[in-house]
């Protein structure tokens, strides 16, 4: 009689816990997630910034200013799921990059204080980002482990869990930056 | 001015000075040398002889001995804080003139405890040879530290025994870092995932250190290493990929145990060591090349740390 129910409560014991490590992964992805907009929403509040000190150089007609602006709004617009905001963001990456090149032109504009102070921010926002970046990659790797690998896979497939995807880098940062094509823009 | 023609212009006559200094304190030191075994050969022995009392002997021995150690301890003690300040101190201002070396100084029980790289309490805390300064745009501050703890123990005499374990001895470095942050990241070697791989790495997110546990990408730095981190993006912020190769190639060049953390916006780092670094000889010559070259690779060495890790990189909102 004891011997069934001591083995029914420990196979309950090992379901809970492989149950509570599933829902553990799976909030440490969010939090992981969470944790990159709140850089990313660094990201837009720099922009205006940064567009406003680079105009006086470089004029209104730029481009690629108009580009950044045009992303940047279109990304804090909000109606955003995330696929469409990590695509959003990465084109504003390679459009913040190419403006970074283009000031090079402006010697001025590098020597100015407070834009000096707006790129260093700059770079700081890109390299938490990259942060942010790769410890969500972590999270997802060790989410997708406990969904793929036995045993734990039984009690994530009964929950529904699937695999996720990790960031990747896009094609366009994979490409060599273009520098004379970023000029003539 | 290069090393040499530094040595030939300002060590060299002062090195020549100290070996007068020298001599004499090495004469002191044979002759209370010679005292304490005369005390022993022709005092302690014969008594023993005698009278078959060991106790009368121990206490000569003791009345006789102990005088003599503390006296020729206490002058190589004044013959190496003087050479230390005259020789080690302008070596330091070679190198760059920022630092300022106090021979008796250490790191402080605080910047210690702030690194919080070893959590054990510490029961004796000495160290020597302070160094500060300011390289290109970095401050730094490093000294010589040993820290212990003590276990008491009682044979089956009853006897009390004291042990001295060492917690951390070797250079203890600190710098300011090159980025803002807020919490703290612990780098410690990697013990248990090389002893036991896998299992290893389980026990570790067991026994945490301090925080979580933060898993890297990079599989050579993560087979050397285990970070623990208050926060995972702020840890790979620090630990970018290529600070993480630097760190790599400094282990492999110390070639010792290496122990870091990042706190307060600085780096602490602990090279275990059982060098005793920047000591004059007593017995042997010092008006010696090769002895002064000896100290400015040393603090080269410690300095190269700096540049390691790329601090006077310094493109982001810390300046």
């Amino acid at each position: 009689m004891m011997i069934p129910l001591i083995a029914v409560a420990v196979i309950a014991v090992i379901f809970f816990s492989m149950y509570n490590t599933v829902i553990g992964r799976k909030n440490a992805v969010e939090n992981a997630f969470a944790g990159m907009d709140t850089i990313l929403k660094k990201r837009y509040d720099l922009i205006p910034n940064l567009v406003a000190a680079v105009k006086e150089y470089m004029g209104h007609e730029s481009s690629v200013l108009k580009e950044v602006t045009a992303l940047r709004s279109k990304a804090t617009s909000g109606e955003l799921s995330p696929d469409e905001a990590v695509a959003l963001n990465s084109s504003l990456q390679t459009a913040l990059g190419g403006l970074m090149v283009q000031v090079e032109a402006y010697p001025e504009l590098k020597a100015n204080e407070n834009f000096n102070q707006l790129q260093r921010s700059l770079n700081e926002v890109e390299e938490q980002l990259s942060s942010a970046r790769r410890a969500y990659n972590a999270a997802v790797t060790d989410f997708n482990n406990t969904v793929e690998m036995f045993p734990t896979n039984i009690v994530a497939g009964m929950m529904g869990q699937k695999r996720r995807q990790v960031f990747e880098t896009t094609e366009a940062e994979r490409q060599n930056v273009d520098v004379g094509g970023l000029f003539n823009q | 001015m290069d090393f040499d023609t530094f040595y030939a212009s300002n060590l060299k006559p002062v090195l020549q000075e100290f070996e007068a200094h020298r001599m004499k304190v090495k004469n002191k030191v044979l002759m209370l040398g010679m005292i304490a075994v005369g005390v022993g050969l022709f005092l302690a022995l014969p008594l023993f002889i005698e009278f078959g009392n060991p106790m009368i002997s121990i206490l000569v021995l003791a009345a006789g001995v102990v005088p003599c150690v503390m006296i020729g301890n206490n002058a190589i003690k004044a013959y190496k804080l003087d050479f230390k300040n005259q020789v080690v101190g302008p070596i330091a201002a070679f190198v760059d003139e920022s630092i300022t070396y106090t021979p008796q100084g250490l790191i402080s029980q605080g910047d210690y405890r702030a690194s919080q790289i070893f959590k054990k309490g510490v029961d004796r805390y000495t160290g020597e040879d302070l160094f500060r300064g300011k390289h290109d745009k970095t401050a730094f501050r490093f000294s010589e530290l040993h820290t212990e703890y003590k276990t008491e123990s009682t044979d089956s005499k009853g006897n009390r025994q004291t042990h001295w374990h060492t917690i951390f001895k070797g250079v203890f470095f600190i710098a300011d870092f090159n980025k803002h942050f807020k919490g703290l990241t612990v780098v410690l070697p990697d013990r248990a995932e090389k002893a036991f791989g896998r299992f290893g790495k389980m026990l570790q997110e067991t026994f945490k250190h301090s925080g979580e546990i933060v898993k890297l990408e990079d599989p050579e730095f993560e087979k050397e290493f285990v970070v623990y981190g208050s926060d995972q993006i702020e840890a790979r912020y620090i630990l970018s990929h290529s600070l993480m190769r630097r760190i790599l190639e400094f282990k492999a060049r110390t070639n010792s145990t290496v122990h870091m953390s990042f706190h307060h916006s600085n780096v602490y780092v602990a090279i275990s060591s059982s060098r005793d670094r920047f000591e004059p000889r007593v017995m042997r010559t010092v008006v010696d090349k090769q002895l002064c070259k000896q100290f400015l690779q040393d603090l080269e060495f410690l300095l190269q740390i700096i540049d390691d890790l790329n601090l006077n990189t310094r493109i982001w909102t810390k300046t």
